[in-house]
């Protein structure tokens, strides 16, 4: 018996919130790139919005994954 | 399906958030039915069907998601190991047994090497299984130590965290006085050199890289597997505070705020104040497990047994019930058992917090862990290993100890998702600095809160970058993983010093909450057995003569009531001898010939039918029986005597009970089988107004339940076996006086004594435990709710002030400062009935059977 997700949940966890994730970040990169920021900043901020992105999103799309494919398994 | 608990020691928590991670992994596996983590305790406590999984699957399970599962370990000698094919047996043999984590055997050594989980098998069972294997296992000496090795895990963590103190504070202190060297006067004492970037690099690595390090582990750890922590907080506030300090002093020009703007100092005092937090947190949960260490350390390791006519010492958890052990004077009884020989007093306080030493002699019961004080004595054992008081209350205790409060699961589910939401507005206040609020509100001369550094060139980013990382910092709850259970584990380790069982945690809070205390009458205010309470002479008869010739009569008789009044005749002291002639008259009383005289002992009947003139005895007997007592006539050769009244009695401290329950605010309310008017009498002695008289046993459940009906939070007071089902029924089942079968026991709380106060003293642990349990979450969490606004930057549009990260994390340090004193107060505090009765503790008078208020 083994409580480890199945690696095809896994992965497709690490796909959304990666995605999200970059997209967040390259989301402020573009914004404050139009705006005239100075390289260090856009770079910078795109890279902490990024760490807190994987952050935030991490725990919460595996859940929402293995959740779903809990009750996928119940049905 | 029959369900099984297991408690398991837990291993690489470091936060409450851990809590929630461990039990979600948990529940989500198939077969476990409920699972509680306790973050001071560092255990859980699973219950799962082991028809679908074992031990083996639950401790992956925890595995899983970044946690051990420790064990102990344990060093045999074994005799008799023939060959290398010896030892496999061995290790087949223990392997197999449920708790076992691992085992070596070494043929050549003569060793075994067992790894087990000490909440489900015990050494003395894999001793057992060895001996029926065929071969001979005796722990080797440096296993005695076992005992100590969790206190010795939490010295060792006291020890980490003190050393990584000693390293992060003082250069903590030095960073800091090279940081503001131009401020106030610190130009003139602290050398020039020091605030060099260079050098405030070199002194801040160490406690980065060194003490810091932890919180990178940790973080990384839980994030592989898909979880955040509180140790991911710290460590992107220290990581980032630092990387922008690294790049200020190599590339002061890339736009960061240049040189004038680095934060070795926040890094350094955040790590710092991060360290203090888990070495006050390692500090606390050593000193709340104290009560376990201490009923352990009651346990002694060697006993002395009589086996084939011969004495010699074994190891204590290998006697066996029916061995004769032996006690000498100062020495600890081993096990439970009956005396059979010898003669002595014993100290029982350490588990029943009775003050005064109890007098034994053949045929009384002796508690295993208890003190031996002036005689020697030799007993049988009859509760041995896991049977033995002391092992139920340490189980009981234990499971306590890892057991949850509601108000604790609340807690746990607010730090576990605190971390999210923190790193959310760590987010939102970034974003907003970066495109708003800095072109907005921005001013170079602006400085921290208490600080003198100022912000100078600092660019958008870093501003934005400072104030998230203050965030990040300030709202970390991490006092709130001990809050409570901190506050628990004291409450419930004092309650067991004054010999007061809590089941659970959420017996402790149910307990502070009650609004009413139902006490069930017949055994537990009252005796539970007939006394003489009153002896009322007519006729120029002496009170004594008449209370003799009664016993006299009654001297054969089996009835309750005779046998009453022949105890009441001895614990006065007069002398009762035989009856010359005796003749029981069914449904009547006795009548009976003793010293030439004709005793009539009896109902009114039973005088009318004898043609006594009962008349002046009526008006005593009416009395009598308004006071809910049984009258009984008394008349010798033919002359009405006296009257004789027996009732069922207080026990001691009844009333005083019952008042200091009134004093605190609780209705108290009496439940009995008997009549309203005997049950009114008791009612009316110990000082109770509501009585539920003439209910059956069954129907005392419905009693209970119709008083909650009433919104009443409901504690029933009874023997824990006859009452069962209304110590089910109510919100808090107190079982009193079940001594050394305490896990028989049905309720919520058991009272090792037969003293009533303890109900009290119950009352009185819970309610001042949940009072530090809200304290506790006060302080856990003022200092983020107030913080974080102002870490946010809010206050900055109208002052031009900002929190700096590390004035951020000695608010944090703070509050773990708060809750760790603020729970070992509650260690110092001793219940008003406990301190009464150790000052008054020689003067406890013995109750004497009967004989309250006779001769009126």
């Amino acid at each position: 018996m083994t409580i480890r997700q199945p690696e095809a949940t896994g992965r497709k966890a690490t796909l959304i919130y990666s995605t999200v994730s970059v997209g967040a970040a390259a989301l402020f990169a573009g914004t404050s790139w139009a705006r005239g920021y100075p390289g260090v900043a856009v770079w910078g901020g795109a890279a902490w919005v990024l760490l807190l992105s994987f952050i935030i999103t991490m725990p919460l799309v595996s859940s929402l994954i293995r959740s779903r494919q809990a009750s996928g398994r119940q049905m | 399906m029959s369900m099984r608990r297991v408690h398991l020691k837990l291993g690489g928590l470091s936060c409450a958030s851990c809590v929630q991670t461990i039990e979600t992994a948990l529940k989500r596996t198939p077969g476990i039915a409920e699972a509680a983590v306790n973050f001071a305790a560092q255990k859980a406590t699973v219950t799962y069907d082991p028809a679908v999984l074992d031990l083996k699957a639950i401790e992956q399970a925890i595995t899983g998601v970044g946690y051990e599962v420790e064990s102990e370990e344990l060093l045999l000698t074994v005799h008799g190991m023939g060959s290398p094919h010896c030892a496999q047996v061995i290790e087949q043999g223990v392997s197999r047994l449920d708790g076992v984590a691992g085992v070596t055997a070494n043929f050549s050594a003569g060793t075994a090497r067992v790894s087990y989980h000490p909440g489900i098998i015990t050494p003395a069972e894999i001793k057992r299984v060895i001996r029926e294997l065929g071969y001979e296992a005796e722990e080797k000496l440096e296993g005695a130590a076992a005992l100590d090795r969790e206190r010795e895990a939490r010295q060792r963590e006291i020890r980490r965290q003190g050393t990584y103190l000693a390293i992060s504070v003082p250069l903590s202190l030095v960073v800091m006085a090279g940081t503001f060297r131009d401020y106030w006067v610190l130009s003139s004492f602290v050398p020039a050199f020091l605030s060099n970037n260079f050098v405030l690099l070199l002194l801040t690595a160490p406690i980065v890289l060194g003490p810091g390090r932890q919180f990178v582990v940790n973080s990384w750890n839980g994030l592989r597997h898909g979880v955040t922590d509180m140790n991911l907080l710290y460590a992107t506030g220290i990581g980032a505070a630092f990387l922008i300090a690294v790049l200020n002093t190599f590339w002061p020009d890339a736009g960061f705020g240049g040189e004038k703007a680095v934060f070795y100092e926040s890094a350094a005092l955040l790590t710092a104040f991060i360290i203090l937090g888990r070495f006050l947190e390692a500090l606390t949960r050593g000193r709340t497990s104290e009560a376990i260490r201490k009923l352990m350390s009651l346990q002694p390791k060697i006993a002395r047994v009589r086996r084939d006519g011969q004495d010699r010492e074994i190891p204590a958890d290998e006697v066996l019930q029916g061995d004769l052990v032996l006690v000498r004077p100062g020495e600890r009884i081993p096990v439970d058992g009956v005396v059979r020989e010898g003669y002595s007093a014993v100290d029982e306080s350490m588990l029943t917090g009775e003050s005064l030493p109890v007098e034994k002699q053949a045929g009384d019961e002796v508690i295993g862990g208890t003190m031996n004080k002036t005689g020697a004595f030799t007993f049988e054992a009859t509760k041995v290993g896991r049977e033995t008081a002391l092992a139920q209350i340490i189980q009981l205790v234990e499971t306590a100890q890892a057991s949850k409060a509601p108000i604790q699961k609340l807690a746990d589910w607010v730090a576990g998702h605190f971390i999210l939401g923190v790193h959310a507005l760590a987010l939102a206040v970034f974003v907003f600095w970066f495109f708003a609020g800095y072109q907005l509100f921005f001013d170079p001369s602006s400085r921290f809160i208490l600080s003198p550094a100022a912000l100078g060139s600092i660019g958008v980013f870093g501003f934005s970058l400072l104030l998230s990382i203050t965030v990040l910092i300030i709202s970390c709850p991490c006092a709130v993983g001990l809050a409570t259970p901190s506050a628990m584990m004291a409450g419930t380790g004092k309650g067991a010093e004054h010999g007061v069982l809590f089941k659970g945690a959420d017996a402790i809070e149910a307990t502070a909450k009650l609004h009413a205390v139902i006490f069930d009458k017949t055994g537990t205010l009252t005796r539970g057995e007939p006394s003489v309470t009153d002896v009322v002479p007519v006729g120029g008869v002496a009170r004594d003569e008449v209370l003799r010739l009664a016993a006299v009569a009654e001297k054969h008789s089996e009835h309750p009531l005779g046998e009453a009044i022949v105890r009441g005749a001895e614990a006065a002291g007069l002398p009762v001898r035989a009856a010359e002639s005796f003749q029981a008259i069914p449904g009547h009383g006795v009548e009976a010939e003793a010293e030439g005289r004709k005793v009539l002992l009896g109902n009114r009947r039973l005088m009318a039918e004898r043609v006594v003139d009962a008349g002046p005895l009526l008006p005593i007997a009416e009395r009598l029986e308004d006071e809910g007592k049984t009258a009984m006539f008394v008349a010798v050769d033919g002359r009405a005597a006296g009257v004789i009244a027996v009732a069922d009695t207080l026990k001691p401290y009844s009333t005083e009970a019952v008042r200091l329950l009134r004093r605190m605010g609780l209705e108290v309310a009496m439940i009995t089988g008997d009549n309203l008017r005997t049950a009114a009498a008791i009612a009316r002695q110990v000082g109770i107004t509501r009585v539920l008289a003439e209910v059956l046993p069954e129907e005392k459940a419905a009693q209970v339940r119709a008083l909650q009906a009433e919104g009443k939070r409901v504690a029933m007071v009874g023997d824990g076996i006859n009452d069962a089902p209304a110590l089910a029924a109510a919100d808090v089942g107190v079982a009193i006086g079940s001594g050394t079968d305490v896990a028989k026991e049905t309720g919520h709380v058991i009272l090792i004594k037969d003293d009533l106060r303890d109900v009290v003293v119950a009352m009185q642990i819970g309610r001042r435990t949940m009072r530090k349990v809200r304290e506790n979450l006060f302080w856990a969490f003022i200092y983020n709710l107030a913080g974080i606004p102002i870490g946010a930057g809010l206050l900055y549009p109208f002052f031009k002030v900002v929190v700096s990260p590390e004035l951020a994390a000695f608010f944090m340090a703070t509050s773990s400062v708060s809750v760790t004193l603020n729970t070992l107060l509650l260690k110092r505090y001793r219940p008003s009935i406990a301190a009464i009765r150790v000052e008054g503790g020689a003067r406890i008078p013995a109750p004497t059977p009967g004989l309250a208020g006779s001769g009126r």
